[in-house]
């Protein structure tokens, strides 16, 4: 029988069967268009041109799994044949979850796994969970994948919210968990407000000014020196001019010079976007969220803070080891600044901060739960055991299958 | 897709009337009609974090969802204009904008009445009348 993995995240969703190589990444939403009134659910929104002033209704809110109605549109879609073509009764599945999840959400994913699909078994457990199972090729190098260090600090920089979640032999260690609001939904906002005041009015146009975000945007490592490179001589350095799409010759748009075919598609009536400070000062409240008026701490002392709750004994081994996963890990320079300021709060030791090369940061979750499977360690034959079939399901009822899953963290 | 399939592959207990089986260990017994299909609407989060926090009784350091924000930062707010995104000096004591210069300043004169509060609301101080 075969596995599919699920990293049911709220931008996107990771899907694919275990026994092959890269998942799928299916937008987790329903987009409608503003012009044509076209309704496009998950990744069916790659086929349409009309991408300005998409109207998005996601099934997440903050972060939490709540609105199904929508949810199960896009999971119909990623189960069909035209895109993974899944047979749910002859499936195993493997879901992911928020850390510290809702007793009253899972209990409504288990009803939708087993009574509305009908998957034959279920492993429901915190995408950290599955990420810190396969960190050990991210920390240590080849041929190391099945050896998760014993101290593992998982920092998932998602799309609505920040996890800080430490785990000692692979078990979460509960009591040191933190959470920032701050994530790339928070940030591509920032950014479209911020190029609203300066700029275009942009407030409608989500899908673009995340595209913007992801190829302009990075993490300073000195914000001051960047700031007044910004507004002094060296401006050209960082300044960058984004050419808006006009949706017949490109879709997202790109910047200007980074393509090769840039000024075949330079056209009198392009429009362009200057950016310059807005390109570092966004994601910097990944670090001050106070920037955006929020009472919460930055990104490295939510990391400090989790790990000063852990035992004293192993707070050396958990600096040591921090993984950083998730979408807007794929931020530049996130991993470096992260390393600095969590190494200026320690009092002493090596500050090690590591972001997955071999694979993008937001598959982490997909790959480590992939691994797992096809090793021959006995953390595998482990995670076969935490599975629950469909009969197990339907004999004990979904309060004792929350109780089991939740001993799997 | 097979929703409306996997409801029927559990057997209810009537099967078991009629094959006049004695043994109830070979029946299977789901704790839920197979048949019964609840209507309720789906909650939203706010609802679901209201409920849950009523149906709680966890002691007060236990780790919950209520309790693992990070906490908030020592350091002071860092202050930059509000128009430019520059460093900002100073503060407009009658729109409580921050701004950089002189020639900034020029700028806020001339803003529309009501309109600096679209700007305080980009870092979140602006007033709310509620």
């Amino acid at each position: 029988m075969r596995t599919l993995i699920l990293d049911n995240g709220s931008f996107t969703i990771k899907a694919g069967y275990s026994d092959i190589q890269q998942p799928l990444e299916i937008p987790n939403t329903i987009a409608r268009t503003k012009r044509t009134k076209r309704v496009y659910v998950g990744d069916l929104i790659d086929k349409s041109n009309d991408l300005s002033g998409l109207y998005y209704r996601s099934p997440f809110e903050r972060g939490y799994l709540v609105h199904w109605d929508a949810e199960l549109a896009v999971w119909d879609r990623a189960l069909s044949d035209d895109v993974l073509g899944c047979q749910p009764e002859e499936t195993n599945l493997l879901l992911t979850e928020p850390v510290f999840n809702f007793r009253r959400i899972q209990r409504s994913m288990d009803e939708m796994v087993f009574e509305e699909y009908g998957f034959s078994s279920l492993l429901r457990a915190s995408s950290t969970k599955f990420a810190a199972l396969g960190s050990g090729h991210t920390l240590y190098g080849n041929g190391k994948e099945e050896e998760a260090p014993e101290c593992l600090v998982v920092v998932d920089v998602g799309h609505s919210g920040t996890y800080v979640a430490p785990y000692h032999r692979g078990r979460m260690v509960a009591s040191a968990v933190r959470r920032m609001d701050v994530g790339g939904r928070l940030l591509t906002n920032y950014l479209k407000e911020t190029v609203s005041f300066r700029y275009w009015d942009m407030m409608d146009e989500t899908f673009i000014m995340n595209a913007v975000k992801e190829r302009c945007c990075f993490v300073t490592q000195d914000f001051y020196r960047d700031l007044e490179t910004a507004h002094g001589k060296g401006r050209g350095r960082l300044a960058v001019d984004y050419v808006l799409p006009d949706f017949a010759h490109s879709k997202t748009g790109f910047v200007r010079g980074q393509e090769p075919r840039t000024e075949e598609l330079m056209r009198d009536s392009v429009q362009i976007l200057p950016l310059c400070n807005e390109r570092f000062a966004v994601p910097e409240a990944l670090f001050h969220p106070s920037d955006v008026g929020m009472d919460q701490s930055g990104i490295h002392q939510a990391v400090f803070q989790a790990v000063m709750a852990c035992d004293q004994r192993l707070q050396p081994a958990m600096l040591a080891n921090i993984l950083v996963v998730g979408g807007s890990a794929n931020l530049p320079g996130l991993r470096d600044r992260l390393a600095a300021e969590v190494q200026a709060l320690a009092p002493a030791g090596t500050v090690r901060v590591a972001v997955p090369e071999e694979h993008k940061p937001e598959l982490s979750a997909w790959m480590g739960a992939q691994q797992q499977l096809h090793s021959a360690s006995p953390a595998c034959t482990a995670l076969d055991q935490w599975r629950v079939t469909r009969e197990k399901y339907h004999e004990l009822g979904p309060d004792r299958i929350i109780a089991h899953f939740d001993r799997f963290k | 897709m097979k929703r409306q399939d996997a409801k029927e592959t559990a057997e209810p207990l009537a099967s078991f009337k009629e094959s006049g089986i004695t043994n109830l260990l070979s029946v299977s017994k789901p704790f839920k009609n197979a048949d019964y299909k609840s209507n309720r609407r789906w909650k939203n989060l706010k609802q679901i974090v209201v409920q849950e926090e009523q149906a709680s009784d966890w002691p007060v350091d236990f780790p919950t969802h209520w309790n693992i924000d990070a906490a908030p930062s020592l350091m002071p707010q860092k202050k930059y204009c509000d128009l430019t995104g520059l460093p900002a000096r100073y503060t407009d004591p009658k729109t409580n904008i921050r701004y950089h210069s002189a020639e900034v300043y020029q700028l806020i004169k001339t803003l529309q009445p009501g309109s600096e509060q679209q700007y305080l609301a980009l870092r979140n101080a602006s007033v709310v009348l509620k």
